[in-house]
């Protein structure tokens, strides 16, 4: 097998690298077999030689429920060759004696989270433990890159190599839009050049999507919720013996969840929920049933979001169903990955649409994925908040002294331009509480001890308290914080946001982990509930962050709406969803690649814009602010913007009139930045966005499992340290990160200017349409969406419009 | 909230010492946070010209040493201002700060007090007030969540601001610690809320 040779080479010849490949198959043992193999021939050479005991390998996968498969995938072959090595996990869930022991005698190999690796390296006797390695592994990279808990698992490796230096490292990751960038990241600026190797070929991916039976008129238009397809899912997952079917929020989840019990009452019992608010033992019950046991799954369906896209290997099912846009190439590739078993099978994946621009969306998707236009996951820059945290990790960890450790942070590619003043605010940040020049008295995480015989004085935390206070606090996963909700007898079902919950009375029913439920009484972040006898009820909703319509994908379906503008269709969801293209083009124009399209319409007195750019929600929900800025700078009148993925609506209260010079103006990309940090502050969105940064910093603590209650002496909200920063210490670079990140991780600043520097370069054309043209409707909907309180009133509140729609066609 | 008749300044949840309690635990928090809610009393009291000014409970946030950073900066108010007599009805936090309340020697009250005008109180009484006279307390940290027209709860929407909050005979002063933190109330048909913020209380009754 080429790949695998390649890499076995490579680590011969003591190089570091990345394997990546469509779907994960195989990838695991060809790094894997690297040091056992070595380990084979230097027994085979000197049996008595018992040197190199100890731990060998590091293995770092981002999952917990992945390291007890991975650590039964690593110990096959050792039992077969008959090496005497031992593969252990440690995680979260590992018991205390057990990891005392390993402490002790350590394994072979060590199967770990980013954050038990983290808790290891806080350990006096780090160095001992990691002086042997031979290999670190660090699986499923492309779910971390791009995240905190990769630059976490970037600055512990940087820890790692200095602690064991020469130590290669080799990541797996699926392939990336930037896997070469990937790469670089993994392996920071003392691992050498890399060995980048192309991974088995993928399954083949095959994308169907459902069509709507009654063609595409009788469809919504718009929304997100639509189960009117309920019947064709389940029709899917009758032929198939297990499915996976995603969606993209929590509460299509509960929703999905719900109607195809009720398209099919036999499926009862065999269909299970999975999502991020769920409790935690629910969902592990859940993992577990969807395991092959004795060749047969114990269930048949589990409707799930993001919450189990991670660890392809793990529990493979027959077919995977995506309800809802697919918003990205590589990650509808990588669920359709989870199906299909056996070698050189297809993995097979179902697209159902909710409205009738996802179709488009879907052909899209096979396009882009035929032509390998694949979306990069972008490396994050050094954020100081992490990097405080590992500060306190190294103090702890043996103490460290300051230049070395600098030299040591910039090996790390996130930290590769950190600049003096950036280190030395950190270091200020742990040591003094903030910049010297402000007061903080007694304060002190990390201190200086006096220097001894000669050697450098090292940083150490002074006290155990604060030395546990930060072993618990260790990581960047921030937990919604939301209400629990609990039954009487205390059983938890999960949590669920405090502004829905406090919009609901006593008695008033709800769904939620696809159980119809009752409020009893909400006490002190609970909510306390009994099961409801009726199935009906509100479904909740999360203000969680929902994912943008990739580039990719945004370009491709913008490509073959621009062939459909030629009149050809071709693809059957592209000639499904030709009535409402060509009516489109009746009445307006079709958006496309060299053309910005803009609608005024006037409803019930008031002047609507709509604006296409196809730049995907965050874009537009930043592009809208400052649209409504700069509109209401030339002239005073009240302007709310909503979007979609697709568009944006202005809504002006009183007319405001605009010709496409004028929007010329609005849309130039001068000036963006100092517009957009003004919106930014007018909408408070980055004390919003506080919360994570004052986490991971550790000025706030989450709970953790098994503590009842926090030490409500030492509680502060983010939103106060923000408040009290902002009036205090406004250098705080800590505010300085938020603001940053809510530019570029919230509204995508980078992808906001590409696209007005594009739209620059574009034919603007203003369109006076008579009623909402087919592609406004859907972001018009979208606002109705957001000022009403229950989604019933807002269901019939559209369907009334789509009526009006319908007729106006037919007109 | 002053009452010229009695010339008595009323505060309560001060929670003085969470800053200095908050830094020995590891968590960085201003000290000028203390010294700022010293000079926003300093300045009422310079206002109004009250002559006593009665905390209603949760002077201290945490038990703080006697010789700490807060005691030292309260202790220097107090030599400052010795024609004001300083009254604590004790709160539930105040129970564990006796060392800190006996260093600036106040005088400590046992609840309720009657004061002529208020029951003074640190907690609301469970079943509403009973006595003759309205009762006056803190304790909650009562805060109204606003919202701009038309927009919906959550991302996004509107403020919390803390508030006065005025039921059946019972008012609840809102927490007067800087960094003390706030929760949303859910008041009843016929009670009244005051937005308290920068100068003049608003009415959001019924927002």
């Amino acid at each position: 097998m080429p790949f695998q040779r390649k890499v076995w080479e490579a680590f011969e010849s003591g190089r570091s690298g990345l394997v990546h490949s469509a779907t994960g198959t195989g990838k695991t043992h060809a790094v894997w077999l690297g040091p056992v193999g070595r380990e084979l021939e230097r027994m085979r050479a000197d049996p008595e030689d018992s040197k190199h005991g100890g731990l060998r390998v590091l293995w770092i996968t981002p999952l917990r429920a992945l390291a007890t498969d991975t650590v039964e995938a690593l110990s096959e072959p050792v039992e077969w060759l008959g090496l005497d090595w031992t593969v252990e996990k440690r995680t979260g869930d590992t018991s205390s004696s057990v990891k005392a022991r390993q402490l002790r005698k350590p394994p072979s190999a060590m199967v770990t989270t980013p954050e038990s690796a983290t808790i290891m390296l806080s350990r006096v006797d780090s160095g001992r433990l990691f002086r042997n390695l031979d290999l670190i592994v660090v699986d499923e990279w492309h779910e971390l890159i791009g995240t905190k808990r990769g630059v976490q698992t970037e600055l512990a490796l940087s820890r790692l190599r200095a602690l064991c230096p020469g130590v290669p490292t080799w990541g797996l990751s699926a392939t990336l839009g930037n896997t070469g960038e990937a790469m670089r990241v993994l392996l920071g600026s003392t691992s050498g050049e890399g060995t980048l190797v192309t991974g088995p070929e993928g399954k083949v991916v095959e994308i169907d999507t459902v069509l709507p039976p009654g063609g595409v008129e009788r469809f919504p238009q718009a929304g997100h919720l639509g189960v009117q397809l309920a019947d064709e899912v389940v029709r899917e997952i009758h032929a198939a013996g297990t499915t996976l079917v995603f969606t993209n929020t929590r509460s299509q989840t509960e929703l999905w969840f719900r109607a195809i019990q009720k398209a099919d009452p036999s499926l009862v019992g065999r269909v299970a929920i999975h999502h991020g608010s769920l409790e935690g033992d629910i969902r592990r019950r859940v993992e577990a049933m969807l395991r092959v046991e004795a060749g047969e799954a114990r269930l048949k369906c589990v409707v799930c979001t993001s919450s189990l896209d991670l660890g392809v290997d793990f529990a493979p099912v027959d077919l995977v169903v995506q309800i809802g846009s697919p918003k990205g190439v590589a990650r509808l590739a990588q669920r359709a990955g989870r199906s299909g078993h056996r070698p050189g099978e297809v993995s097979r994946i179902v697209g159902v649409p909710t409205h009738a621009l996802e179709l488009v969306e879907f052909a899209a998707a096979r396009e882009a994925l035929r032509n390998g236009h694949l979306e990069a996951r972008t490396p994050l820059e050094k954020p100081l908040d992490v990097l405080a945290q590992h500060l306190v990790t190294c103090a702890l960890g043996g103490g460290f002294v300051e230049e070395e450790l600098l030299a040591e942070v910039r090996t790390a590619h996130a930290y590769r331009d950190l600049t003096g003043e950036e280190w030395g605010w950190a270091m200020d940040f742990c040591r003094r509480g903030g910049e010297s020049l402000r007061a903080y008295p007694q304060f002190a995480r990390i201190e200086l001890t006096p220097s001894e015989d000669g050697q450098p004085a090292r940083y150490v935390v002074p006290t155990r308290k604060l030395a546990t206070a930060h072993r618990l606090g260790i990581g960047t996963i921030v937990s919604d914080e939301g209400v629990l909700v609990k039954y009487r007898s205390g059983r938890t079902l999960g949590s669920i946001e405090e502004s829905f919950i406090s919009r609901l009375s006593p008695g008033q029913k709800f769904i939620f982990a696809g159980k119809p439920l009752v409020l009893e009484r909400l006490r002190e972040m609970t909510a306390w509930v009994r099961r409801a006898t009726s199935a009906r009820g509100v479904v909740p909703r999360w203000n969680g962050g929902r994912m943008p319509l990739s580039t990719q994908l945004a370009d491709a379906a913008l490509a073959l709406i621009a062939r459909a503008e030629l009149g050809e269709y071709g693809l059957p969801e592209m000639e499904a969803v030709r009535p409402i293209l060509e009516r489109q083009g009746a009445v307006s124009l079709l958006p496309g690649p060299g053309i910005l399209v803009v609608e005024r319409v006037e409803i019930r007195g008031e002047v609507h814009y709509f604006v296409f750019p196809f730049a995907g929600r965050l874009v537009h929900e930043g592009l809208g602010a400052v649209l409504s800025m700069r509109a209401s700078r030339q002239s005073p009148v009240t302007v709310v913007s909503s979007s979609t993925d697709h568009g944006i609506e202005l809504r002006c209260e009183t007319a405001l009139e605009l010709d496409a010079e004028a929007w010329r103006g609005l849309l130039s990309p001068e000036g963006l930045t100092d517009d957009l940090l003004e919106a930014v502050r007018a909408a408070q969105l980055s004390r919003r966005h506080f919360r994570e940064i004052a986490r991971i910093a550790g000025l706030t603590q989450q709970g953790y499992p098994g503590q009842t209650s926090r030490p409500s002496y030492l509680q502060a909200s983010s939103e106060m340290y923000f408040d009290v920063f902002e009036e205090f210490d406004p250098g705080n670079m800590l505010l300085e990160q938020a603001r940053r990140e809510v530019l570029e991780s919230q509204l995508e600043y980078r992808r906001m200017s590409e696209t007005l520097e594009r739209i620059a370069g574009m034919r603007i054309e203003v369109i006076a349409t008579e009623r909402l043209s087919p592609l406004a409707f859907p972001v018009w909907a979208e606002s109705l969406r957001s000022t009403t309180v229950t989604s019933e009133s807002w269901q019939q509140r559209v369907r009334r419009m789509a009526d009006g729609l319908e007729s106006y066609a037919e007109a | 909230m002053y009452a010229p008749d009695l010339h008595t300044l009323y505060v309560a949840d001060t929670h003085f010492g969470k800053p200095e309690h908050f830094r020995d635990a590891g968590r960085p928090v201003p000290e000028d946070v203390t010294a700022c809610d010293l000079d926003r009393l300093r300045l009422l009291l310079t206002e109004t010209g009250a002559r006593r000014l009665v905390v209603l409970g949760d002077l201290f946030h945490a038990p703080v040493p006697a010789d700490g950073e807060t005691v030292r900066a309260l202790r220097a108010w107090r030599d400052e201002r010795t024609e004001v007599s300083v009254v604590l009805v004790p709160g539930n936090h105040d129970r564990r700060a006796s060392a800190a309340i006996s260093a600036l020697e106040l005088e400590v009250l046992d609840q309720p007090v009657d004061d002529g005008a208020f029951e003074l109180r640190h907690e609301p009484p469970s079943g509403g007030a009973s006595g003759e006279r309205p009762v006056l307390c803190g304790h909650l940290h009562p805060a109204v969540r606003l919202r701009r027209p038309g927009r919906r709860a959550g991302a996004g929407a509107g403020m919390r601001v803390a508030c006065c909050w005025l039921g059946e005979r019972v008012c609840v002063l809102p927490a007067f610690g800087r960094f003390t933190g706030c929760r949303v109330i859910e008041p009843g048909a016929r009670d009244r809320v005051f937005a308290v913020g920068e100068g003049t209380p608003i009415e959001v009754t019924g927002s």
